[in-house]
């Protein structure tokens, strides 16, 4: 039992310098040069901004916040009600906060 | 004589107002010709009291002309203002309807569905399918409801049914109280970690499978019935979000031999009347990086496991970013889970080694994931192409019934035909200290609805 229990606490112990290390050069990396946050899907996606345009406000917090859970779908795919009704329960899914909200429909009602 | 001279006056003015009216007033009266001199009555000419008058009726003419048209001209704007006005007031009363009025136009049909193909060591391999449709409703401005459904056929190895599932995955009612917080209640996902809320829809996680601990027999809650409270409040370039909710909570297995002591967290109907609080809160330092830390706190037995309570512990962390520098982008996500049931006696009216069974239920699981997709490389092929990586590990008490230390290796490959469509195929390298190992090779359609 107690061996059992050094055991199980040796790998925990070994997860997490796992964990650490990872995220060490995760997080490392992301102090590095990057290009304009942006989320991809494919070459199209008019979320691959190029990196050195400037980028609209209303249109980074679209890519930021859309793009930091999964790949970003076209501001054509749905009307702007059907937008309305998607990113207001994305609000409460991915605890987005209110003024993100309005940026991220204020941009798709510009695109569509 | 007099006749004459008359004829020759209207003519005159005929001519005049012609030539006023026509191109230019002030050329008419400039080509008139000079009034002759009082008292003469040569017939060329009118007298000057003749010209006068006529002068006279021309600027009253044109003075009435232009009168005339200016009305038209206010009129015209005065009507173009009186539509703007009410198409202003229809579109202002439309979205009041919309605000205040419960309506059935603004519903949406979303969700994720999968094909997947499994060969697993020790089990015979199998083709599965899923439908997950989410229902997304909002009912106003400030009230949404959101209900799936998890449709799929039981192929849960040589033991499954072959029949077709159907469960009632989310149904939930919620209203945005305010910018800073979002009431709700119902049968919900549960934010415990982020892999259930944010990561599980087959067309967002990178690997055709679940990270262990949020899998089948996994160690986090997924979803759960009560009531919950979110929100997030901007501190200067960062946001910090929370989640809190009080829920039924999970039920303590304790008449399974094989899990005992562990949680089913299917568990809709409550087993006592002790409430399971828990929540989570995030924290984004920047966009693309978030932590987070959550705990679910709750009495689990019932009977003579009533002092039975279960506390768990999850930390997060995802960070996505792309890099022109390797031509493309990095996807990074790590979660740790950790589960302690009070200790227990299990399995008491068995006779050993079948039982009893006493032991704290302490088991720990987490996933580390690592995805690079190249999109940034000028070849279509190459930039819809996707490697991903990952480690993940369950490890309960091997003192425990069904205790074992699972590890695994991950390695896949996707190709993304659209931004919602990926084809994922992946290798996982499994070993298990007491169990069987599962190597297993996957392959999975997801399509994000």
């Amino acid at each position: 039992m107690m061996e059992d229990a050094m055991s199980q606490n040796t790998n925990k112990g070994r997860l997490l310098s796992t964990l650490a290390i990872i995220g060490a050069i995760g997080f490392g990396a992301a102090g590095c040069e990057s290009t304009s946050t942006s989320s991809s899907s494919n070459r199209s996606n008019p979320s691959q901004l190029e990196a050195q345009k400037p980028v609209p406000d209303e249109a980074r917090v679209w890519a930021e916040n859309c793009g930091r859970c999964h790949n970003l779908r076209s501001p054509n795919e749905f009307s702007y009600d059907q937008w309305e009704v998607i990113v207001n329960h994305m609000r409460v899914r991915a605890t987005l906060t209110a003024d993100e909200t309005r940026a991220i429909l204020s941009f798709l009602k510009a695109a569509q | 004589m007099k006749r004459q001279r008359h004829g020759f006056a209207l003519g005159f003015i005929v001519i005049f107002v012609a030539g006023s009216i026509g191109r230019a007033a002030a050329e008419g009266v400039a080509m008139a010709q000079p009034a002759a001199p009082a008292g003469q009555t040569n017939g060329a000419f009118v007298t000057r009291e003749e010209y006068d008058k006529l002068k006279s009726e021309l600027e009253e003419l044109k003075a009435r002309f232009n009168a005339m048209k200016s009305e038209k001209t206010t009129n015209t704007i005065e009507t173009i203002q009186s539509l703007d006005y009410v198409n202003q007031r229809v579109d202002q009363l439309e979205e009041d309807t919309r605000k205040f009025w419960p309506g059935f136009n603004r519903v949406i049909i979303a969700g994720d569905a999968n094909a997947t193909f499994i060969s697993q060591e020790g089990s015979k391999s199998s083709f599965g399918a899923e439908l997950a449709p989410l229902i997304l409703w909002q009912l106003n401005d400030r009230l949404l409801f959101e209900g799936g459904f998890d449709i799929g056929i039981d192929n849960g190895g040589e033991l499954g049914s072959g029949e077709t599932t159907f469960d009632l995955s989310i149904a939930e009612l919620s209203y945005l109280l305010n910018d800073y917080l979002t009431i709700g209640a119902g049968l919900f996902v549960v934010p415990f970690g982020v892999y259930h809320n944010h990561f599980d829809p087959p067309w967002i996680n990178q690997l055709p499978d679940d990270p262990l601990p949020f899998g089948d027999g996994g160690i986090a809650a997924d979803s759960a019935v009560g009531v919950f409270g979110e929100g997030a409040v901007p501190i200067g370039p960062t946001v910090l979000n929370y989640d809190v909710y009080v829920s039924n909570g999970p039920r303590l297995i304790t008449d399974d031999p094989s899990a005992a002591g562990s949680l089913g967290f299917d568990n809709y109907v409550d087993n006592n009347n002790a409430k399971t609080f828990g929540g989570r809160i995030g924290f984004r330092p920047i966009p693309e990086v978030e932590f987070g830390y959550s705990m679910q706190y709750g009495q689990v037995g019932v009977d003579s496991f009533r002092n039975v309570d279960a506390f768990l512990q999850a930390v997060d962390a995802e960070f996505r970013r792309d890099y022109s520098r390797i031509y493309g982008q990095i996807d990074f996500r790590a979660e740790l889970v950790l589960s302690h049931v009070d200790r227990a006696t299990y399995g008491l009216t068995a006779s050993p080694p079948f039982g009893p069974f006493t032991f704290n239920n302490n088991r720990n699981g987490g996933y580390v994931q690592i995805g690079y997709r190249p999109w940034m490389v000028d070849l279509p092929v190459i930039s819809k192409l996707q490697l991903v990586g990952r480690y993940d590990w369950l490890h309960s008490s091997l003192a425990a019934p069904g205790g074992d230390r699972e590890n695994r290796w991950t390695a896949g490959l996707n190709y993304w035909l659209q931004p919602n469509v990926v084809l994922k195929g992946a290798y996982e390298f499994d070993h298990k200290k007491s169990g069987q190992d599962a190597d297993a090779v996957l392959v999975q359609l997801g399509i994000g609805l």
